[in-house]
């Protein structure tokens, strides 16, 4: 018994309460309303009645399940009297000791119960539950502690009496112990990191780094995944440096000793950045810095007096972010393209892309697309061509010629705002990696964002990988924020700047197509893919259909109402089986080959304790077709008797039976046109859509192992199963009988018409007339019952036996055991 | 005409009370022996099974969600507008530890803020909409603070620290 039996008493009422009643009610109306509508007909309302039944039973059960019934019970179970006397007696609690437990406050037998098979006696649990429930109580317990100390280890977070064990083992305070746990640092890690001396903040900030992206995580998205072990921390920290310094050397692959040198020369973390990837030693930054120079400074006297080489003298964008989360950019390009440089073809643009450092992996996405509005060069409106992932500036139909050039360049693109859970983020790579060759001396932008849309952040990349070497600065406007963005170094081989801006929610909001674009980008167009999958299904399907419905149908029967009483000159029985039934070469097919091949005096059938001996007779006929002696001679190729005793494989009918079907194969085949011409097409348009699905998917950078090479296989061989197996099918369906064929069906249906109708006036289980013996073999082919017929013994010569008759029915039966 | 149907309208009658009464018995014993098996399974998990009606009443129907709220030391009574908010248990608990109710969390998190940060600008006694203005030019609490006690606005502040001023 899971309740006290008075609480059943509570359900009844609440059942009254519900909405059942009312069901009721209702019922009993529609039933008063159906006795008057049928006052004069009852049977007619006893029909409906019964017929309501059901629907309305079922919508007063499904009406009274829903949650609300469970929420009426509530307040009832509060101040109920204890269980009685027999579920005490039936937990086994005799009634001085369910006393004590009452006066504990378990009022309970079953809930009594519990405490006790968790250890706990009526005083203990009577301590206990108000701290705990029934089985946390019983850890802490089993644990060793004491009440008072199981609330405060409670009180500090940890309600396990598990884990209280293992911090204690570990030699933490319930409140030391608390502080770890509640960053979900469990005993044996804090352990190390406690007696490395890192209490429970600094274990976070050295193990796993600063969080992602604070404005939007909580403590159920934790850190970031990149873990550093407890020495690496040591190790740093004792050199003097921050945890927030030695992450980034390792991501930007700086070891400590270098880290270390630099420090004891005088350069901060920072600034050994910024010369080491200006390209400077030690001793040249030391002597540059003497010489009151900074990094940036440094590095373009040195690219100033190097070899020149083509140069991004300036580069500015001036982006505009829609409502719709589009962006509308000009850019201004001041290009110095020198003889041999980088841009030999002239100046050509990469079309923007969307890159977002999230949950702390960079996730790329699919260009969103370039709309080119103008171009214009030194002033002058200038024309463009499609390049490689990009454009080419055009003038006067050529590229842009040597020199130096002021390009302003306007387009649009697609959606570029994300959707994050708290706030939209626009990410956008102005400046993907620079190739060799290529230099971008100065690089800034200005974003602006709707009305309402908030900066939340302002943050980006620029610079070699991770870097940030930019400042940013937000001006409120009446139309909305603008954020400046202004890269503080010069930008060459292997430096990017991208811009990743978050603002407040709800402000550039997507259509249903942009959003519908936007997973399809997230997904590496795999949503273009699928629609092009079945787009090709599709067209491919409408093709085949227009062409079978012009050539794949078979061609019309002339409708002849002649009755056939004998089988069309040269078909033979499995002929006609075959020509009748879309080649079909059975079982049946090969006993009324045999049967023909008897009654043509081929063979004989001898019959012994239900085993058949099939003997080859000296031909007195006239010659067989080239089929029927392929059969024949298949038989008896090893013996000249083929015993069939119905109980396994005889090998020699098995092989006559394949060359049969074999042979029955062609002969359909040539009496059908297969119009493969009309296949050849639709192949092509699979093809095409096959090619097209797969070459849509973006692949750029996507690892080609693992598991994204077998679900790119795996959808490939989808597709490709997909359009194959359409045409196979239509490979079927286009072939078409010919019309001789058509023909030559029609009359053997006339004639399997009148074999049927003859066989049918037969009864049950009989002995087959002698007139009908002849059209046995066909009967059999034309898939007629004749099991139950018997061919009487001596009115044959083919036939000799023990049992007083040939039983068709069994000698089918053995045929296709033996096949 | 069915005469003989108009002589006997007991079976009508009895199928019509025994239609009503199935109606109500089918859905009441299913009720009950659904309910019993539930409360029997959030027993094992520590629920008494007045707590557990008391879960259900408040909308938690799901056993997982009320430990979840359960872990972050909520009873079912307090979850209403937490959940009502579509805020989880986790950030609820650091909402109540940021000493924010639900209006106030739902107000600071429109404007994304994490419940740990809009503790340090209600510490610094910032409104939401100062935080906004603060934060956008790259200021987190303590720093607005101190450039606010200068006198100045963020956008003043802002300029000043471009150009290596300190609060």
């Amino acid at each position: 018994m899971l309740f006290p039996v008075s609480e059943h008493a509570r359900y009844v009422l609440f059942a009254f309460s519900a909405p059942l009643p009312n069901l009721t009610l209702i019922q009993s109306a529609v039933h008063a309303m159906l006795l008057f509508m049928t006052r004069r007909h009852p049977s007619l309302y006893r029909r409906t009645a019964a017929a309501l039944a059901v629907p309305v039973m079922l919508f007063a059960l499904t009406a009274a399940i829903p949650p609300a019934a469970f929420a009426h019970l509530d307040e009832n179970l509060r101040g109920v009297p204890p269980s009685d006397r027999a579920e005490w007696n039936y937990h086994g609690i005799s009634a001085e000791e369910s006393r004590q437990w009452i006066e504990e406050g378990i009022i309970f037998a079953a809930w009594a119960a519990q405490w006790k098979g968790e250890g706990f006696n009526a005083r203990s649990a009577g301590q206990w539950h108000g701290i705990a429930n029934v089985y946390t109580a019983g850890k802490f317990l089993r644990n060793g502690f004491s009440p008072d100390e199981a609330r405060e280890w409670m009180d500090s977070g940890i309600r396990s009496g598990e884990r209280a064990a293992e911090y204690l083992a570990a030699g933490f305070t319930a409140k030391e112990a608390g502080t770890f746990w509640s960053r979900s640092l469990y005993p044996e890690e804090a352990k190390e990191w406690k007696n490395a001396g890192f209490d429970a903040q600094s274990t976070l900030e050295w193990r796993y780094g600063p969080r992602v992206s604070e404005f939007y995580f909580t403590k159920d998205a934790r850190y970031s995944q990149e873990v550093h072990d407890v020495n690496f921390a040591k190790t740093w920290r004792s050199a003097g440096f921050g945890p927030e310094e030695a992450h980034r050397a390792r991501t930007y692959q700086i070891k400590l000793d270098e880290a270390l040198e630099w420090k004891q020369a005088g350069f901060p973390f920072r600034e050994m950045v910024l010369w080491k990837d200006s390209g400077f030693s030690l001793e040249d930054a030391a002597a540059r810095r003497n010489a009151g120079l900074s990094a940036q400074e440094a590095e373009l006297r040195q690219h100033d007096s190097s070899v020149r080489e083509d140069e991004v003298t300036e580069f500015f964008a001036d982006m505009t972010v829609r409502s719709d989360g589009t962006l509308e950019i000009i850019e201004m390009i001041t290009v110095i393209d020198r003889p041999g440089g980088f841009f030999r073809n002239g100046f050509h643009k990469l079309a923007p892309a969307q890159e977002c450092g999230l949950w702390n992996s960079r996730s790329t996405y699919a260009a969103a697309g370039m709309k080119v509005r103008s171009v214009e060069v030194d002033g002058r409106p200038a024309a463009y061509v499609p390049a490689d992932q990009g454009i080419q500036v055009m003038q006067n139909g050529a590229p842009l010629p040597e020199g130096e050039h002021r390009i302003t360049l306007a387009y649009t693109t697609g959606r570029m705002v994300r959707d994050e859970p708290h706030h939209d983020e626009l990410c956008f790579v102005l400046v993907g990696d620079l190739p060799p060759g290529n230099y971008l001396r100065s690089a800034a932008a200005t974003v602006r964002l709707p009305k309402g849309g908030h900066v939340i952040f302002s943050r980006g990349t620029a610079g070699l990988r991770e870097r940030t070497d930019f400042l940013t600065e937000t001006e409120e406007t009446e139309a909305g924020d603008i954020v400046r963005y202004t890269v503080t170094r010069p930008l060459r081989q292997d430096m990017s700047f991208s811009i990743d801006l978050g603002f407040v929610k709800g402000y550039a909001r997507p259509s249903w197509l942009q959003r519908l674009d936007q997973v399809d980008r997230k997904t590496r167009r795999f949503l273009s893919s699928l629609f092009l999958f079945l787009s090709g299904l599709v067209v491919c399907t409408v093709y085949y259909v227009i062409v079978w419905h012009r050539v794949g149908r078979d061609p019309k029967p002339r409708g002849s109402a002649t009755t056939e009483f004998s089988p069309p000159k040269e078909v033979d029985p499995p002929r006609m089986r075959a020509l009748m039934a879309r080649g079909t070469t059975d079982h049946l097919s090969a006993a009324a080959a045999l049967l023909a091949l008897a009654n043509r005096g081929f063979i004989r059938v001898l019959e012994s304790g239900g085993a058949y001996r099939i003997e080859r007779t000296e031909p007195e006929q006239a010659p067989l077709p080239e089929s029927d002696k392929e059969f024949l001679s298949a038989l008896f190729q090893e013996r000249s008797t083929v015993i069939l005793a119905g109980r396994s494989k005889n090998r020699q009918l098995a092989h006559a039976g394949r060359l049969l079907k074999r042979s029955m194969q062609r002969e359909y085949r040539r009496r059908t046109e297969k119009n493969t011409r009309y296949l050849w097409p639709g192949v092509g348009l699979s093809l095409l859509f096959l090619g097209a699905s797969l070459a849509v998917i973006d692949t750029s950078r996507l690892s080609f192992h693992g598991k994204a090479a077998a679900s790119l296989v795996a959808y490939g061989a989808v597709v490709a199963a997909g359009f194959s197996l359409l045409s196979l099918l239509f490979s079927r369906l286009l072939r078409r009988p010919t019309r001789e064929h058509v023909d030559l069906q029609e009359k053997l249906r006339a004639y399997a018409a009148f074999l049927k109708q003859s066989f049918a006036d037969l009864p049950g289980r009989t002995y087959l007339p002698p007139f009908l013996q002849k059209h046995l073999p066909y009967a059999i082919a034309a898939g007629i019952a004749v099991d139950g017929l018997q061919v009487r013994s001596g009115e044959v010569s083919w036939y000799q036996g023990d049992s007083g008759g040939f039983a068709c029915g069994d000698f089918i039966t053995t045929i296709k055991r033996s096949l | 005409m069915d005469v003989a149907g108009a002589k006997n309208t007991w079976s009508s009658r009895l199928l019509l009370v025994l239609s009503l009464a199935l109606s109500f018995l089918a859905p009441f014993a299913v009720v009950a022996v659904v309910e019993n098996a539930r409360i029997a399974r959030w027993e094992k998990y520590g629920f008494a099974p007045g707590d557990t009606l008391l879960w259900w009443d408040n909308g938690v129907y799901s056993m997982r969600s009320a430990i979840a709220w359960r872990s972050k030391g909520f009873t079912a009574p307090e979850i209403g507008q937490w959940q009502a908010m579509d805020i989880p248990p986790a950030e609820a608990r650091e909402w109540i530890d940021a000493r924010a109710d639900v209006a106030a969390a739902a107000e600071w998190r429109r404007y994304a803020f994490a419940p740990g940060k809009a503790a340090e600008w209600i510490r610094f006694e910032f409104s939401t909409g100062d935080a906004i203005a603060w934060r956008k030019h790259g200021f987190d609490a303590g720093e607005a603070a101190a450039w606010r006690q200068k006198g100045m606005s963020p956008a003043q502040a802002a300029k000043a620290r471009l150009s290596g001023g300190m609060p």
